[in-house]
């Protein structure tokens, strides 16, 4: 809202992060916290909850609207999906679904000879899990019925069943599939947050992909960034990176654009946290990092095909959390490389007008009659393993944006793989609609989340980052957010990209420690 | 006052949101004339939008909302790689229609927008939900279709099957809808 004036500006910190998301974020808090002089440049501005209007036309300042270009055969829709801006990054938009990946998600190489597993152990994840879960707040269940046993509960119950939830719940139970309320990162009981006071218990709005209006969810506005800035965190929000100095093998500082002034910060180290799209773009915009070949390349998406119905009963798809129910039975699915996870969705009534003309190119009155039903409107869709390919990648382009720099172009199609899980899904889905008694359905074919890009990894012939995040080509160069899952997970990402960020900062303190940094 | 008028400049919006609502229906329909457009071209972009998704242009009209929206030179985003920039890419679109659409009887203007569905899918697809969202954002659209989700400043607490909350049986009521 409120941007410090220029003369106030840092000239120096000991750890510049670019991107205020959950990659960004928590790294951002803990080396605050240890005492680091920290400062955030975010290209987007401040979205406090009360500004927060429930409308999905009015949020659209919650996305990156520069334009990408999106090629392949399954091109993937960015705007209001799969970006972010502002100060919170992307979770300011999440759904808050906070599932865990599972240790056989970080090991599909070694398990199906296809993908690549991760230069880490799931203990090193667990451990940062088990901390960020009760720190955000997450409300679960008390017992989850996959993976490894959860060694503490989640700190909330879990939040109600909204009518997708209930009718996902009887479909399932009829066809024997296992359910369960999802973990969400949003509060079913209020919660002292430090740095920013009382959050309230959720009120059901359902709106979280337009932002949260009390406080409820846990974007990193009102949980990492708030406890960051409590330390001395400074958070530059309208600050566009537009360059980077060097010497040698080390950055010096970043430069950004902030109003119409260009500033410049120097850096004992840098942090790129500006997601898949963003940090790619930057690094090859001005050659870093780059000796590999490697930035760019290896684009993901989850498979996330959705199944709509409508059903006899009201549901006003509008109310509760989106997410409210999960199944991870199809976590492993005989024939496929991976599996997916399931979910009930609720839906906000734009986007649910627009990915209906999209996915059915319905038009006329036709389109008003299906429009009509829209309180008896109930999805559910399914998350699911994506292997990285030679032919999705992202490139610079020859077409400039606004500013004057190459718009990105992202390739993506399927692979056979992704093909055969959709319909498996879908084909599921259908089941289980139809056992819980919908009437007409219709399916979404979509991809959703940015990953990979900068993928991490031990061998600097093949990775762009160590398994700290660190560039192997620059000595205090670090990413920390989805560019560097080498393997998609079966799961929502922000979970694990905050636990990779924690860890990062943990591996920073230690060479401070030493006297590395 | 008309009856979703007192709904959402009333006390079941929170602030933030009857700001945003009350300024879209009060500048819905007095965009200025097309900017953007060529005139034989913004006749052709009424016309279609009329088809595509119907609507009265005294109330929203969607057509001058895209024009004004190109004016800007606002995007969404991302575009497919395959199209031109969105501007070049509705105007190829409707002069890809055939000559005379406009005097057209309907029967044979259905039938020409359904070829040009066939031919340029993915533009079409562009348009098309460009056109459903500024209908299905007005608030007077929305409560066509039974929907109240933006009268939530008190939250909702019955959540599940055919359970109507009662703030919005409330919200309901104010706005003259049956629940």
């Amino acid at each position: 809202m409120t941007r410090a004036p220029d003369a106030t500006l840092p000239r120096h910190a000991d750890v510049v992060v670019i991107g205020t998301g959950a990659g960004g974020a928590p790294l951002l808090a803990r080396l605050a916290q240890s005492g680091l002089k920290v400062v955030a440049l975010e290209a987007g501005v401040r979205h406090p909850p009360a500004g927060i209007a429930t409308d999905e036309v009015a949020q659209a300042g919650l996305f990156w609207m520069d334009e990408r270009l999106s090629a392949g055969t399954d091109p993937v829709a960015f705007g209001r999906n799969n970006s972010g801006r502002g100060v919170g990054g992307s979770t300011l938009h999440y759904t808050a679904y906070t599932p865990r990946a599972q240790p056989d998600d970080l090991r599909l190489h070694s398990e199906f000879g296809q993908g690549h597993d991760w230069p880490l152990e799931f203990a090193e994840l667990e451990r940062y899990y088990e901390e960020i879960e009760p720190f955000l707040g997450v409300s679960g269940p008390a017992e989850y019925p996959w993976g490894p046993a959860r060694r503490s509960a989640y700190r909330h119950p879990p939040l109600p069943l909204n009518g997708a939830a209930e009718l996902m719940q009887r479909g399932c139970a009829e066809l024997g599939l296992t359910t369960s309320p999802a973990a969400n990162a949003a509060l079913s009981r209020p919660q002292m947050q430090e740095g920013y006071g009382e959050r309230p218990a959720c009120t059901n709005r359902g709106f979280c992909q337009a932002g949260c209006s009390t406080g409820a969810k846990a974007s990193l506005d009102v949980t990492y960034l708030a406890l960051a800035e409590k330390y001395g965190a400074q958070i530059l929000d309208g600050s566009y990176v537009t360059g980077f100095r060097r010497a040698g093998d080390r950055l010096t500082g970043v430069e950004y654009v902030r109003g119409n002034e260009t500033h410049f910060i120097s850096a004992d180290t840098v942090v790129l946290s500006a997601g898949a799209v963003e940090t790619p773009r930057m690094l090859l915009l001005h050659g870093l990092a780059n000796s590999s070949g490697q930035v760019g390349r290896n684009f993901m998406a989850h498979t996330g095909v959705q199944l709509w119905g409508q059903f006899p009963e009201s549901v006003r798809p509008n109310k509760g959390i989106p997410g409210a129910l999960i199944s991870e039975d199809t976590h492993r699915v005989p024939g496929l490389v991976g599996g997916y996870l399931l979910q009930s969705i609720g839906v906000m009534p734009v986007t649910y007008a627009t990915q209906y003309t999209r996915g059915t190119g319905t038009w006329g009155q036709a389109l008003h009659d299906h429009m009509a039903g829209y309180n008896h409107v109930a999805g559910i869709n399914i998350l699911g393993e994506c292997l990285p390919y030679e032919h999705n990648y992202l490139e610079l382009s020859d077409e400039l944006d606004l500013r004057g720099l190459p718009k990105p172009r992202i390739h993506f199609s399927f692979g056979d793989n992704e093909r055969r899980m959709t319909e498996h899904a879908e084909a599921l889905m259908r089941q289980i609609w139809t056992a819980a008694g919908a009437g007409p359905m219709w399916a979404f074919p979509r991809a959703a989340h940015t990953i990979g890009t900068a993928r991490m990894g031990s061998d600097p012939a093949s990775s762009v980052v160590n398994p700290y995040g660190k560039a192997h080509d620059l000595d205090n160069l670090y990413i920390s957010d989805n560019s560097t899952f080498p393997s998609a997970l079966a799961v929502n990402p922000a979970l694990t990209i905050m636990a990779l960020s924690l860890r990062t900062a943990d591996h920073l303190l230690e060479q401070a420690a030493r006297g590395d940094l | 006052m008309s009856d979703p008028e007192r709904l959402i400049t009333g006390q079941l919006l929170t602030d933030a949101t009857r700001e945003v609502l009350v300024d879209r229906v009060a500048r819905a329909h007095l965009l200025s004339m097309p900017t953007h457009f060529s005139a034989r071209e913004f006749a052709l972009l009424e016309q279609v939008s009329r088809l595509l998704v119907p609507h009265d242009p005294a109330t929203l009209p969607l057509a001058r909302q895209v024009d004004a929206r190109l004016a800007r030179g606002d995007g969404d985003g991302w575009r497919y790689d395959e199209l031109p920039p969105d501007a070049e890419a509705y105007s190829m679109l409707l002069l890809a229609l055939p000559d005379g659409f406009q005097a057209m009887p309907q029967v044979a203007q259905i039938e020409a927008v359904t070829q040009l569905q066939r031919q340029h899918p993915r533009v079409f697809e562009d348009l098309l939900a460009e056109l459903t969202e500024i209908h299905y954002a007005h608030p007077v659209n929305q409560l066509g279709i039974g929907y109240v989700g933006f009268a939530d400043a008190r939250g909702w607490s019955l959540t599940g099957l055919d359970q109507l909350d009662p703030h919005e049986q409330e919200a309901l009521e104010q706005a003259g809808r049956q629940p």
